[in-house]
């Protein structure tokens, strides 16, 4: 279950001081989904990757790291 | 708000407008107490009209509020709901069918008709078919409550 890549999803949402939910909202994704996204049990769509890229705008990779 | 905020926004709004509409439906069709035209002789006694109507109207309603709902819904709850439903779904319809089955060659006589049905042939297959289909929900629900959990 768990993802072949190690994501920094939990640091950069540290770093702006948000909730999971906050992020959810940003992304339009419920909170359940930044959770496991976190967790790196689940990978996220090209498109939800991008768009988790520009919201911190950052590189895809320097978020989702193999 | 966001793209994504707004995206969502907008589908709720639509999502109440149908059921604005629905509701507004339900007292149109209350007061169209006329018998349904041209309803086919062997079906029995034609219903009120405003039923026929209403009937039509939850099922585009349920059509329609169900592809707002998926649409409304994020990649993830999306994978969770298919997962369910290939997974759950089809493990649910084995076990059931096979409960099923397994209680025909038993001979296990279990009434699970609602008094108010009266037992035939036609009545016990359409209770089996509900008790798959009950089984298939059961086996979503699991499957479905499962990948969360698999997730948290």
């Amino acid at each position: 279950m768990t993802s072949e890549f190690v994501n920094r999803l939990k640091v950069c949402r540290a770093e702006r001081n948000w909730t999971q939910a906050d992020l959810a909202e940003q992304l339009g994704v419920s909170r359940q989904t930044v959770q496991a996204l976190e967790k790196g049990r689940y990978d996220p769509s090209l498109p939800l990757a991008f768009r988790i890229a520009r919201l911190f705008g950052r590189p895809i990779e320097a978020i989702f790291v193999q | 708000m966001n793209t994504a905020t707004k995206a969502a926004a907008a589908n709720k709004k639509k999502m109440d407008d149908l059921t604005v509409g629905l509701c507004a439906l339900v007292v149109v069709s209350s007061g169209l107490t006329v018998a349904t035209p041209f309803w086919p002789a062997q079906l029995g006694n034609a219903p009120q009209l405003g039923v026929v109507l209403l009937a039509a109207a939850v099922a585009v309603f349920s059509a329609i509020h169900s592809l707002h709902w998926w649409r409304a819904l994020d990649e993830a709850a999306k994978e969770a709901h298919k997962w369910a439903w290939w997974w759950g779904g089809n493990l649910g319809l084995v076990v059931g069918g096979a409960g099923v089955v397994a209680a025909t060659l038993m001979g296990l006589d279990v009434n699970l008709l609602p008094a108010f049905v009266q037992r035939s042939d036609a009545a016990l297959v359409a209770t089996g078919v509900l008790g798959v289909f009950a089984a298939q929900a059961v086996g979503y629900g699991l499957a479905w409550c499962g990948w969360w959990m698999a997730r948290r």
